[in-house]
């Protein structure tokens, strides 16, 4: 596997880590609750009324 | 299958563009089928409300379907900074993230089903099909005043009576919502029916006009306003899944170039922030010198473009 290659997959990586440590934050701040309130109704504006 | 298309007779070509479009279509209806299939939803013009809606789906596909089993980022993402606790999303930033490094774009290609929708009309035959709209270039920025001004300005700053922030992509624009969601409520649900408007009648000839111009013009939703795509674009390179280019087996024919549906310079750019990863320029290349690499795969070649 060349350098370029090597370097790219470390990206690869760290943006999963960075992806991780989000969706942690986000669930202890309490976003998911919001996500799941808001997504199990009919969303008003998505359909055209609201 | 040989995916060497061009290397073979032009019948042989056709046959292998054909197979992999169809497995392509397969896959897309495969997850549209999946990722909405709350029956119950669909007989009675409902929507499911169980522990899938904590979760995102990929592609651009609408929380208020009837038949959704999860969320729609997009939409979480307004509900989320349009709210009175938060400001910014980290548990959407972070979804998208972790599906970005995933496939990138290979979502847009292969599981969007706005994007299944477009494929599909621009199957229809048309006397004139179109290969860009002109002033191409400028249009393909008008993805960035929609994430800016539409999913993350309006919903912090446009707020109603009560302090919540308006989910201005949603509201006004999301071509999938009005498909997705507002389409089939209104003829399932009759509350939903007798509250219809302007709004929804704006909706309703956005999509059409959209529709229409899919027949001629291959996936103008995805080129010129989507911000999701536009997000996912930012993870092509860097994606497990994501393309390489040996220029030492690659002759410069450009055949990569001329099959692809939005005319990227494939040989320059395999990892266009573009690209929607269809995989016809894989197929097109005489020389395999284009190819798909997974985690893990060996690499061929020690020199190879990634940009
Ligand atoms: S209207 Fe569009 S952006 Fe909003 S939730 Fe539905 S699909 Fe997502
Ligand atoms: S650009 Fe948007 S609508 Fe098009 S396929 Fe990608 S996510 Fe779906
Ligand atoms: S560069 Fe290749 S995979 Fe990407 S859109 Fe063009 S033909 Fe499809």
């Amino acid at each position: 596997m060349g350098n370029r290659d090597q370097k790219t997959y470390s990206v690869t990586i760290l943006l999963f880590a960075v992806a991780a440590v989000m969706l942690l934050i986000g669930v202890t701040r309490g976003e998911a609750l919001i996500v799941f309130t808001k997504a199990c109704r009919i969303c008003l504006e998505c359909i055209g009324i609201g | 299958m040989d995916r060497r298309a061009t290397s073979g007779s032009p019948a042989a070509a056709a046959s292998c563009f054909k197979k992999r479009e169809k497995r392509r279509n397969i896959t897309q209806g495969a997850f549209a089928c999946l990722s909405n299939a709350w029956l119950p939803g669909w007989l009675s013009g409902g929507t499911y409300s169980g522990a899938g809606k904590y979760f995102c789906v990929p592609g651009l596909s609408c929380y208020s379907c009837p038949g959704a089993l999860g969320a729609c980022p997009l939409g979480a993402f307004q509900a989320v900074i349009g709210s009175r606790q938060f400001q910014f999303s980290f548990y959407i930033i972070g979804w998208l993230s972790l599906i970005g490094a995933a496939a990138g774009r290979y979502v847009c290609g292969w599981i969007c089903p706005f994007g299944l929708v477009q494929d599909l009309l621009n199957k229809i035959p048309a006397i004139k099909k179109m290969r860009a709209l002109p002033g191409e270039k400028w249009l393909r920025r008008l993805r960035w005043v929609v994430l800016a001004g539409l999913v993350c300005l309006a919903p912090l700053f446009l707020l109603d009576p009560i302090g919540q922030g308006q989910p201005a992509f949603c509201k006004w624009l999301c071509p999938s919502g009005a498909l997705m969601a507002g389409w089939p409520l209104a003829l399932l649900n009759q509350a939903v029916r007798q509250a219809l408007g302007w709004l929804f009648a704006w909706k309703s000839g956005f999509l059409i006009t959209l529709l229409g111009l899919a027949i001629f013009l291959y996936r103008p939703f995805c080129r010129y306003l989507c911000p999701l795509g536009l997000i996912y674009g930012f993870f092509n390179r860097y994606a497990l899944l994501r393309h390489v280019h040996a220029p030492e087996e690659c002759r410069a024919c450009d055949a990569c170039q001329a099959a692809c549906p939005l005319s990227i310079a494939v040989r320059q750019k395999p990892n266009s922030p573009d690209c929607i990863r269809c995989g016809r320029c894989l197929t097109a290349c005489p020389t395999n010198a284009l190819k798909l690499i997974r985690p893990g795969a060996q690499m061929v070649s020690r020199r190879r473009s990634t940009d």
